[in-house]
Protein backbone atom coordinates (compact mmCIF):
# COMPACT_ATOMS: atom_id res chain seq x y z
CA UNK A 1 0.00 0.00 0.00
CA UNK A 2 1.19 2.98 -0.76
CA UNK A 3 0.14 7.00 0.68
CA UNK A 4 0.93 9.87 -1.57
CA UNK A 5 1.81 13.27 -0.04
CA UNK A 6 2.17 16.52 -1.72
CA UNK A 7 2.93 20.02 -0.76
CA UNK A 8 4.04 23.50 -2.63
CA UNK A 9 4.80 27.26 -1.97
CA UNK A 10 6.18 30.18 -3.40
CA UNK A 11 8.43 32.76 -2.13
CA UNK A 12 9.33 36.49 -3.06
CA UNK A 13 13.61 36.46 -3.83
CA UNK A 14 13.42 40.07 -2.69
CA UNK A 15 12.78 39.16 0.79
CA UNK A 16 16.63 37.09 1.15
CA UNK A 17 18.31 39.68 -0.89
CA UNK A 18 19.67 41.27 2.10
CA UNK A 19 21.18 37.99 3.34
CA UNK A 20 23.23 40.29 5.67
CA UNK A 21 20.67 41.63 7.78
CA UNK A 22 20.57 40.65 11.50
CA UNK A 23 17.20 38.57 11.70
CA UNK A 24 17.72 37.26 8.24
CA UNK A 25 21.35 36.27 9.00
CA UNK A 26 20.01 34.54 11.97
CA UNK A 27 17.23 32.45 10.30
CA UNK A 28 19.31 31.61 7.79
CA UNK A 29 21.72 29.86 10.26
CA UNK A 30 19.30 27.72 11.96
CA UNK A 31 17.40 26.45 9.55
CA UNK A 32 19.32 26.14 6.65
CA UNK A 33 22.35 23.28 7.16
CA UNK A 34 26.14 24.68 6.26
CA UNK A 35 26.20 22.79 3.24
CA UNK A 36 23.20 24.54 1.72
CA UNK A 37 24.93 28.13 3.11
CA UNK A 38 28.09 26.93 1.41
CA UNK A 39 26.36 26.33 -2.11
CA UNK A 40 23.78 29.19 -2.20
CA UNK A 41 26.20 31.94 -0.67
CA UNK A 42 28.76 30.53 -3.67
CA UNK A 43 26.53 32.15 -5.86
CA UNK A 44 27.01 35.54 -7.66
CA UNK A 45 23.25 36.06 -6.89
CA UNK A 46 22.48 34.10 -3.54
CA UNK A 47 18.80 35.32 -3.04
CA UNK A 48 17.08 33.09 -5.82
CA UNK A 49 18.72 30.19 -4.40
CA UNK A 50 18.12 30.87 -0.43
CA UNK A 51 14.15 31.81 -1.78
CA UNK A 52 14.21 28.48 -3.41
CA UNK A 53 15.27 26.25 -0.84
CA UNK A 54 13.43 27.86 1.62
CA UNK A 55 10.25 27.01 0.00
CA UNK A 56 11.83 23.62 -0.86
CA UNK A 57 11.70 23.18 3.03
CA UNK A 58 8.34 24.57 3.58
CA UNK A 59 7.03 21.82 0.40
CA UNK A 60 8.47 18.75 2.33
CA UNK A 61 7.01 19.95 5.09
CA UNK A 62 3.46 20.80 4.01
CA UNK A 63 3.52 17.14 1.76
CA UNK A 64 4.92 15.75 5.37
CA UNK A 65 1.78 17.17 7.21
CA UNK A 66 -0.23 15.89 4.12
CA UNK A 67 0.78 12.47 5.58
CA UNK A 68 0.19 13.66 9.11
CA UNK A 69 4.29 13.16 9.57
CA UNK A 70 4.41 16.51 11.69
CA UNK A 71 7.57 16.10 13.62
CA UNK A 72 10.14 16.67 10.98
CA UNK A 73 11.08 20.67 11.19
CA UNK A 74 13.07 23.24 8.42
CA UNK A 75 16.86 21.97 10.08
CA UNK A 76 16.13 18.80 9.56
CA UNK A 77 15.34 18.72 6.21
CA UNK A 78 18.46 19.09 3.62
CA UNK A 79 18.35 19.98 0.12
CA UNK A 80 21.49 19.40 -1.75
CA UNK A 81 21.77 18.89 -5.59
CA UNK A 82 23.04 15.92 -6.91
CA UNK A 83 25.76 15.86 -10.24
CA UNK A 84 23.02 16.74 -12.63
CA UNK A 85 21.66 19.66 -10.45
CA UNK A 86 18.48 17.67 -9.14
CA UNK A 87 17.34 17.98 -5.40
CA UNK A 88 17.73 16.05 -3.50
CA UNK A 89 15.60 15.67 -0.24
CA UNK A 90 17.55 14.27 3.05
CA UNK A 91 15.87 14.25 6.14
CA UNK A 92 18.62 14.62 9.15
CA UNK A 93 16.35 13.28 11.82
CA UNK A 94 14.77 9.74 13.14
CA UNK A 95 12.00 8.65 11.19
CA UNK A 96 10.59 5.46 10.93
CA UNK A 97 8.76 6.25 7.74
CA UNK A 98 10.26 4.54 4.54
CA UNK A 99 9.55 7.93 1.96
CA UNK A 100 9.99 8.71 -1.35
CA UNK A 101 10.54 12.40 -1.66
CA UNK A 102 10.68 14.02 -4.95
CA UNK A 103 10.80 17.51 -5.03
CA UNK A 104 11.48 20.32 -7.81
CA UNK A 105 12.62 23.96 -7.56
CA UNK A 106 12.11 26.51 -9.74
CA UNK A 107 12.86 30.14 -9.65
CA UNK A 108 13.06 33.66 -11.98
CA UNK A 109 14.36 36.79 -11.06
CA UNK A 110 11.71 37.58 -8.07
CA UNK A 111 9.76 34.42 -7.50
CA UNK A 112 11.15 30.86 -6.33
CA UNK A 113 8.31 28.24 -6.21
CA UNK A 114 8.73 24.49 -5.36
CA UNK A 115 6.34 21.50 -5.67
CA UNK A 116 7.17 18.29 -3.53
CA UNK A 117 5.77 14.69 -3.85
CA UNK A 118 6.28 12.25 -0.81
CA UNK A 119 5.37 7.87 -1.21
CA UNK A 120 5.11 6.76 2.05
CA UNK A 121 5.65 3.17 1.10
CA UNK A 122 4.30 0.46 3.78
CA UNK B 1 21.20 33.10 29.30
CA UNK B 2 19.39 36.48 29.51
CA UNK B 3 16.56 37.48 32.01
CA UNK B 4 12.80 38.13 30.63
CA UNK B 5 12.72 41.20 29.18
CA UNK B 6 9.23 42.31 27.75
CA UNK B 7 10.46 45.57 25.70
CA UNK B 8 13.10 43.29 23.97
CA UNK B 9 10.28 40.80 22.88
CA UNK B 10 8.24 43.97 21.66
CA UNK B 11 11.36 45.21 19.98
CA UNK B 12 12.09 42.28 17.67
CA UNK B 13 7.96 42.17 16.65
CA UNK B 14 8.63 45.36 15.11
CA UNK B 15 12.25 45.13 13.63
CA UNK B 16 10.79 42.29 12.19
CA UNK B 17 7.45 42.76 11.19
CA UNK B 18 8.11 46.59 10.67
CA UNK B 19 4.92 47.68 12.56
CA UNK B 20 4.71 50.26 15.46
CA UNK B 21 4.76 49.41 19.23
CA UNK B 22 1.51 50.13 19.43
CA UNK B 23 0.32 47.61 17.25
CA UNK B 24 2.31 44.68 19.50
CA UNK B 25 -0.48 43.62 21.90
CA UNK B 26 -1.85 40.35 22.99
CA UNK B 27 -4.07 39.92 19.68
CA UNK B 28 -1.41 40.17 17.31
CA UNK B 29 -2.01 37.13 15.87
CA UNK B 30 0.17 34.78 13.05
CA UNK B 31 -3.20 34.48 11.33
CA UNK B 32 -4.59 37.48 11.42
CA UNK B 33 -1.44 40.04 10.88
CA UNK B 34 -0.30 40.48 6.91
CA UNK B 35 3.22 40.84 8.18
CA UNK B 36 3.37 37.67 10.16
CA UNK B 37 4.26 34.71 7.66
CA UNK B 38 6.45 31.52 8.10
CA UNK B 39 9.46 33.14 7.09
CA UNK B 40 8.90 36.13 9.62
CA UNK B 41 7.98 33.71 12.17
CA UNK B 42 11.22 31.59 11.99
CA UNK B 43 12.85 34.82 11.67
CA UNK B 44 11.56 36.09 15.37
CA UNK B 45 12.43 32.89 16.63
CA UNK B 46 15.87 33.09 15.75
CA UNK B 47 16.35 36.69 16.91
CA UNK B 48 14.88 35.67 20.49
CA UNK B 49 17.12 32.63 20.62
CA UNK B 50 20.12 34.70 19.45
CA UNK B 51 19.26 37.82 22.07
CA UNK B 52 18.33 35.41 24.83
CA UNK B 53 20.85 32.41 24.51
CA UNK B 54 17.93 29.74 24.59
CA UNK B 55 17.05 27.36 22.17
CA UNK B 56 13.18 27.01 21.80
CA UNK B 57 11.81 23.23 21.01
CA UNK B 58 9.91 22.45 17.56
CA UNK B 59 6.35 22.61 19.85
CA UNK B 60 6.89 25.63 21.42
CA UNK B 61 7.59 27.49 18.04
CA UNK B 62 4.55 25.88 16.02
CA UNK B 63 2.42 27.18 19.92
CA UNK B 64 3.51 30.68 19.59
CA UNK B 65 0.60 31.65 17.59
CA UNK B 66 -0.17 35.03 19.20
CA UNK B 67 2.34 37.66 21.08
CA UNK B 68 0.68 36.34 24.27
CA UNK B 69 1.39 33.27 23.63
CA UNK B 70 5.34 34.22 22.63
CA UNK B 71 5.47 36.31 26.21
CA UNK B 72 4.00 33.22 27.94
CA UNK B 73 6.38 30.62 26.36
CA UNK B 74 9.69 32.82 25.98
CA UNK B 75 8.78 33.85 30.17
CA UNK B 76 8.74 29.58 30.59
CA UNK B 77 12.26 29.46 29.29
CA UNK B 78 13.72 32.99 30.72
CA UNK B 79 12.95 32.06 34.53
Amino acid sequence: MQDIGIGTDLEEVRRFENHRDRALTAFLEKNFTREELQYCLSKDAPAPHLAARFAGKEAVIKALSSLNITHIFYPAIEIINNERGVPCVRINTDCSEKLRITLSLSHSSGMALAFCVIIREA
Amino acid sequence: MASFDEDIIKNIFCEVLGIPVEEVTDTLAYNSCAQWDSLKHLQMVAMFEERFGIEIDMDDIIAMENYGKVREILHKYLT
